[in-house]
């Protein structure tokens, strides 16, 4: 195998596996979360990069991840028109329309939750595997 | 306006705005690349998010980019079906369909070919610009 082939990756389903702070059957009611990037995918990589496909179809959509924080930035990445989202940081709630960026500085305390439309959210954090992000205790 | 308002940002279409390695010309013959994130949208990003919006017309889809190198990892992560793409490591090239991604460690020579297809490229840099 030519070396650097193992740096092109395909995503996968995570489907029932699970996710520190959020409720994965909950979550998979909006749609399949897809694995694009971890260590476990490339060895190397130091970037954590999850894509969830979402559809809401009964608005607004449900609570599925508790407020949490981690010691490494993160990125919600809303690339295209057509999904209301309410995201908290620290002890602030906003309510955004896509196309959007949410940009969380290590340790801020956030939480997102899809209020409605369809379409994709790109998350990622600055570090290896997710679990390795997380901070005991966040600011904010 | 509360204190963390400024780390929510709505992208910009690049427009002519000079790119490094990149030609303005070849990149907007596929569609427009948006910035969605980078240190000037919010002070003290430490990531640079691009998405490229592509749409390959004819069979001879431009050459946009040379191939170049970064002192920090970069991904290209193509979330939906419907691309194809000629991507170059080091001395490799290799061609794939999306959905995909492409993890590029720091100080490896790359380059990315648009060959054919339509959708949507999300380019992450790990530094709050691009360079």
């Amino acid at each position: 195998m030519p070396s650097y082939e193992k740096y092109i990756v395909k995503p996968f389903d995570w489907a029932d596996r699970p996710l520190i702070h959020h409720d994965r059957e909950v979550m998979n009611t909006l749609g399949p979360l897809m694995a694009f990037l971890n260590t476990d995918m490339v060895s190397e990589a130091d970037l954590n990069i999850f894509v969830h496909h979402i559809d809401v179809k009964t608005p607004p959509g449900p609570d599925y991840v508790g407020i949490h924080a981690h010691d490494v930035s993160q990125a919600y990445v809303f690339p295209q028109p057509g999904i209301t989202f309410e995201v908290t940081l620290g002890e602030e709630t906003y309510t955004v329309d896509s196309p959007a960026t949410v940009f969380i500085p290590p340790r801020l305390k956030h939480t997102v939750k899809i209020i409605e439309g369809s379409g994709i959210e790109v998350s990622i954090v600055r570090n290896e595997k997710y679990e390795q992000s997380l901070a005991e205790n966040g600011d904010g | 306006m509360g204190e963390y308002e400024k780390l929510i940002v709505k992208p910009f279409e690049w427009g002519d705005r000079d790119l490094v390695f990149h030609s303005a010309h070849g990149l907007e013959e596929l569609g427009p690349l948006v910035a969605f994130l980078n240190r000037e949208m919010v002070d003290g990003a430490d990531l640079n998010l691009f998405v490229h919006h592509i749409e390959v017309k004819g069979d001879d889809a431009p050459d946009y980019v040379d191939v170049h190198v970064h002192d920090v990892s970069q991904a290209y992560v193509f979330p939906e079906a419907g691309l194809r793409f000629e991507v170059i490591l080091g001395e490799e090239t290799y061609q794939a369909d999306s959905p995909a991604t492409v993890f590029i460690p720091p100080g490896l020579r790359h380059n990315l070919k648009i060959l054919a297809g339509k959708g949507i490229e999300v380019c992450i840099l790990r530094k709050g610009y691009y360079g």
